[in-house]
């Protein structure tokens, strides 16, 4: 026998595998938790557990964000990603562009600074001043936008500095302008070219000799007519791109929503299982799509089912009551005619016993004894069938001699209290029911418990009596056994629950390795009292 | 020698016809008269005016328990012995309540029937042994015969152990408990423990037991 029932320690820092067991054990019914579940792997819990949590909470979250989210997800990164590689390629272009214009520009810078380096010294060979080359100059500024400046400057007075002979200027240009000759150190090229900063762009100076003298013509060009043209090209891109992006936003999410919708609805459809008759009968749903068809099909499964739930619990309300009914005559008929019957017999032999003697008597006396211990067994079978004192006297009367005997009989001291009842009678359905969970109960206490006390109890609340039944025995996991009996057709439990709905109530039990309970909670007619 | 009178009323014939065999056989007892359901017991006793009235219980139509009520308003001046299949504590009590001297059940019709009838003709009250003793232990002892408690250790009890034992002793699921308190179910069943190991206490029974004795609970 289990000793741990009655040797609770004082001490409630609970061992290790104390903890272990209760987590094993511990389990209420109906419901179900996650943490049950992972109890079992209680051992390795601390090790794995947050990596096991982290990946966990991944997929809740990725699987809690809605379809319609996803599929514009999808759709919009992929769009994303493809506008910018296009972008990237276009901006690609526009730098490639803008260098080979830079070189354009500055082979042109050379081109035009020889020509007129060359022309200014044949004026010169020709004895005409420099200054006649200004209308040149600026022929050249009005047909090209992108020389900044023509500046050719002559000889002077030697140590002088330099005359400035021809100064043109592109309107609109603001930068600086040299005002040197980069040739009087005696530089060997023909020309030197260099770039300076102009605000976002750049001006290239070209700078040629004039051959035959000491003057130079400097050409300068500058980038920003193209660079304009190009950054405002790119800023369209963009915004077209941008605008692009919006439509396809609102198509993608028209798309999804069309997607999305019937699962929607079948969700809902899956949500009314519980009562409500299913809501799948849009006429406006296209039947076309998988998912539509899908709750169709979910619809007409679902009334189908709920017919035959309907039908089962008519037929199990039948078979219980055809049960009863039948233990219920059996037991009368035991009672009434089987038992009077032996009685007479028992009397009748008294009567002969009384008039023989010796041995004769002696046989009397036997067979009046075995009338007798028939008589008692007989009666005991028809109170375990039906009890007529759950009929006479209702369910407390009936309960209290059940654990009598119970107690006497299988020497498990079992107490039975009753709180807020008085003698209030309950509906017979409900008697029977509870009267039929009870005597289950503690039959299930004797074949597996191994407990050594028990108690019965009836308690009543606002609209509702609870009859509990609890032991000290060493408790079951309730949700593996619940499982079990669907499968070995066991419906010891299974037939304790649909006792209790079938009167609209429940049942819950809770079991830890310090015993099991047992509650069956049903509602009552009226208010409190008689 | 006057002979005690006796009225047999049960509805199996075979039966009466025994008993009236038996009591007959005995110096000192006649029987007057049988009956057959609960009226005819009414109708007879009132006719022969037996001294004892043997009477069944489960009887078609009026039943015992009814009969004796009747006979009792009626203030008529018969003693009764029950003699019935029943041996429910139920039974027994309504049937003293109705006003029997004596009950004991058929199984025993043999061996004791004879001297409970002379019993009870002398208005002494006869009742089977083994039946009565849950109620001398009532009568008694002032309650069942579970052990009371002597010593008070209510106070010992936090504030949160008397919640918890409040709901409990109204019946309520560790898990409604741990939901109504905000704690866990764990924390619920330490709780139970502690308290039942705190007031000596071994069965949920006695547990509510003692929150009805001190007045932890509102009377329904």
């Amino acid at each position: 026998m289990a000793t741990k029932k009655l040797s609770r320690t004082s001490d409630f820092k609970e061992s290790f595998w104390h903890r272990i067991r209760t987590k094993f054990f511990s389990a209420s019914v109906p419901t179900t938790s996650l943490r049950k579940k992972s109890a079992k792997h209680s051992y390795f819990r601390n090790i794995l557990n947050p990596l096991v949590h982290l990946w966990h909470q991944a997929f809740v979250s990725a699987g809690s964000v809605m379809i319609r989210t996803k599929i514009m997800g999808i759709v919009t990164l992929g769009f994303i990603l493809s506008i910018e590689v296009i972008l990237l390629i276009a901006w690609q272009a526009y730098r490639d562009t803008a260098a080979i214009l830079n070189d354009q520009l500055r082979h042109n810078g050379v081109a035009i600074g020889k020509t007129l380096a060359n022309y200014a010294g044949n004026q010169l060979q020709s004895g005409n001043q420099l200054e006649s080359l200004s209308d040149l100059a600026h022929e050249l500024i009005n047909s090209e936008k992108n020389i900044a400046y023509v500046l050719i400057l002559g000889t002077g007075i030697p140590g002088a500095g330099m005359t400035e002979a021809v100064r043109t200027v592109q309107p609109g240009f603001t930068g600086n302008m040299p005002d040197n000759n980069p040739f009087l150190s005696g530089a060997s090229e023909q020309y030197t070219i260099e770039t300076a900063p102009y605000g976002r762009f750049s001006v290239i100076d070209v700078a040629v000799i004039i051959p035959g003298s000491s003057g130079v013509v400097r050409i300068g060009l500058t980038d920003n007519y193209i660079i304009a043209q190009g950054l405002q090209n790119l800023r369209q891109m963009l915004y077209l791109a941008a605008a692009v992006s919006v439509l396809w936003l609102l198509l993608a999410y028209f798309l999804s929503s069309l997607l999305v919708r019937p699962v929607h609805r079948l969700l809902e459809a899956i949500r009314a299982v519980e009562g409500a008759p299913s809501k799948f009968d849009d006429p406006l749903a296209s039947r076309k799509d998988e998912i539509s068809r899908l709750g169709v099909t979910f619809g007409v499964m679902n009334k189908e089912l709920q017919r035959r739930e309907e039908i089962r619990k008519q037929l199990l309300n039948k078979v219980i009551n055809a049960q009863e009914q039948e233990r219920k005559r059996i037991a009368r008929e035991l009672h009434d005619q089987t038992g009077q019957s032996l009685t007479s017999m028992i009397v009748g032999l008294k009567v002969i016993e009384s008039h023989t003697e010796g041995e004769t008597q002696k046989r009397i006396t036997d067979m009046k004894q075995m009338a007798t211990t028939i008589l008692h067994e007989i009666h005991n079978l028809a109170v375990e069938l039906r009890p007529s004192s759950l009929d006479d006297l209702g369910l407390i009367a009936a309960l209290k001699q059940y654990v009598k005997e119970y107690t006497n009989k299988f020497g498990i001291e079992t107490d039975f209290q009753v709180n807020g009842l008085d003698d209030k009678r309950l509906s017979p359905d409900t008697e029977i029911a509870m009267y039929r969970i009870i005597q289950e109960a503690l039959t299930n206490i004797v074949k597996h418990s191994a407990a050594t006390k028990a108690s019965v109890l009836l308690a009543s609340r606002e609209g509702s009596v609870v009859a509990i039944v609890e032991d000290n025995g060493k408790g079951f996991d309730v949700e593996k056994v619940f499982v079990a009996s669907q499968n070995d057709h066991k419906l010891g439990l299974y037939g304790m629950q649909e006792r209790a709905a079938l009167i609209g109530g429940n049942l819950t039990i809770e079991s830890t390795w310090m015993g099991t309970t047992v509650f069956a909670e049903a509602p009552v007619e009226g208010g409190s009292g008689k | 020698m006057k002979k005690i009178k006796v009225l047999i009323a049960d509805d199996h014939a075979v039966l009466r016809a025994g008993l009236t065999k038996l009591l007959n056989a005995e110096p000192d007892i006649e029987v007057a008269a049988e009956a057959a359901n609960g009226e005819d017991a009414l109708a007879k006793t009132s006719e022969f005016k037996p001294d004892v009235l043997l009477l069944d219980i489960t009887m078609p139509g009026m039943g015992g328990i009814d009969v004796v009520r009747s006979l009792k308003e009626k203030k008529m001046p018969v003693s009764v012995l029950i003699l019935t299949m029943h041996e429910d504590e139920g039974y027994l009590r309504e049937a003293l309540k109705a006003g029997v001297l004596g009950y004991i059940p058929k199984k025993a019709a043999d061996s004791e029937l004879i001297s409970a009838i002379r019993a009870v003709s002398r208005k002494e009250m006869y009742i089977y042994p083994s039946l009565a003793k849950p109620l001398v232990e009532e009568a008694i002892l002032g309650g069942s015969l579970h052990k009371e408690k002597p010593v008070d250790t209510f106070d010992s009890l936090s504030q949160r152990e008397r919640e918890v034992l409040r709901l409990i002793a109204q019946g309520y699921t560790n898990q409604e408990v741990a939901g109504r308190l905000f704690i866990s179910i764990k924390t619920v069943e330490t709780y139970k423990a502690r308290m039942m190991e705190k007031l000596s206490v071994t069965s949920r029974a006695e547990l509510v037991r003692f929150a009805l004795h001190h007045g932890l609970m509102k009377a329904d």
